[in-house]
């Protein structure tokens, strides 16, 4: 797994994630979600490059969402790949965490 | 199912075996010449099936033995694979604790938000990725049977 965090002009945080969240990427990369989770507002999980994602990645998700929006906060997932997209839709975690195609879809939802 | 030709592959029970029966399937799935979307379902069932082995069923969390105090060397996972023309049949075998995959219920994400709770959706994705399921206890061993069908197109979406 890898990562980048970066604070946008616009306010908004984005986390790039690339690679597998398997039970190995879940467990490398759930601290990353978690502290920006608490640290920022508005984040927008840019996973376009992730290739695997399996319930221990819907946990992190979830936990991180709800920390967000605990303090009015939000998330969104940006750019799914089909199977991604299959295990977010299969779970259910998409009628909680909005999936975007691109950032402008994103804005439209984190910045309203 | 004509067990000739079916590959067999064992794994220890700790988060690199969980790993490597990962790799395990990729390989095998690049051979066969799987398509994506099958490659990509069996290995989010394998990979559900033997975490919870890991984490629940007495295998070990941790690849170091020091961390979590005890030996669980003994606890072993097998994956059978035999491909037939139009649906794969994957055998999961582990001697950890009894768990009966076919019984537990599934579970989506609760709406509201607040009510959501992260855990618990394994299960779900097991019993939708697969077509059929199965689940038998025999001698000592867990034994979950799970059919995928060959994709008649590329992914299909919710």
């Amino acid at each position: 797994m890898e990562w980048t965090v970066v604070d946008l002009e616009n306010g908004l945080t984005k986390l790039v994630v690339s690679g597998r969240m398997d039970i190995e990427g879940s467990l490398a990369v759930d601290p990353i979600f978690a502290k920006v989770a608490e640290e920022k507002t508005k984040v927008v999980a840019d996973i376009s490059n992730l290739t695997f994602l399996a319930s221990l990645g819907l946990r992190t998700l979830v936990r991180s969402c709800k920390t967000l929006a605990a303090k009015s906060g939000n998330l969104v997932l940006l750019g799914a790949q089909p199977g991604v997209e299959k295990v977010l839709k299969t779970s259910g975690v998409n009628t909680i965490i909005p999936l975007v195609a691109d950032m402008s879809e994103a804005e439209d939802i984190l910045l309203g | 199912m004509d067990p000739s030709g079916a590959r067999t592959s064992s794994f220890p029970g700790t988060v690199t075996g969980v790993i490597d029966a990962l790799r395990w399937i990729e390989t095998l799935a690049a051979a066969e010449r799987f398509p994506e979307e099958l490659a990509f379902d069996i290995q989010v069932c394998v990979e559900e099936l033997f975490s919870n082995l890991v984490r629940h069923g007495g295998g070990q969390w941790s690849d170091d033995p020091a961390a979590t105090g005890s030996s669980h060397t003994s606890i072993r996972m097998s994956i059978t694979v035999a491909v037939a023309n139009d649906h794969v049949i994957v055998v999961l075998e582990d001697n950890g604790a009894p768990f009966d995959v076919a019984a537990a219920p599934p579970k989506q994400v609760d709406r509201p938000l607040e009510a959501a709770r992260p855990g618990g959706l394994g299960i779900q994705l097991i019993k939708t990725l697969s077509s059929e399921l199965a689940y038998e206890h025999v001698n000592g061993l867990n034994r979950t049977t799970l059919k995928f069908l060959w994709p008649q197109s590329s992914f299909s979406l919710l």
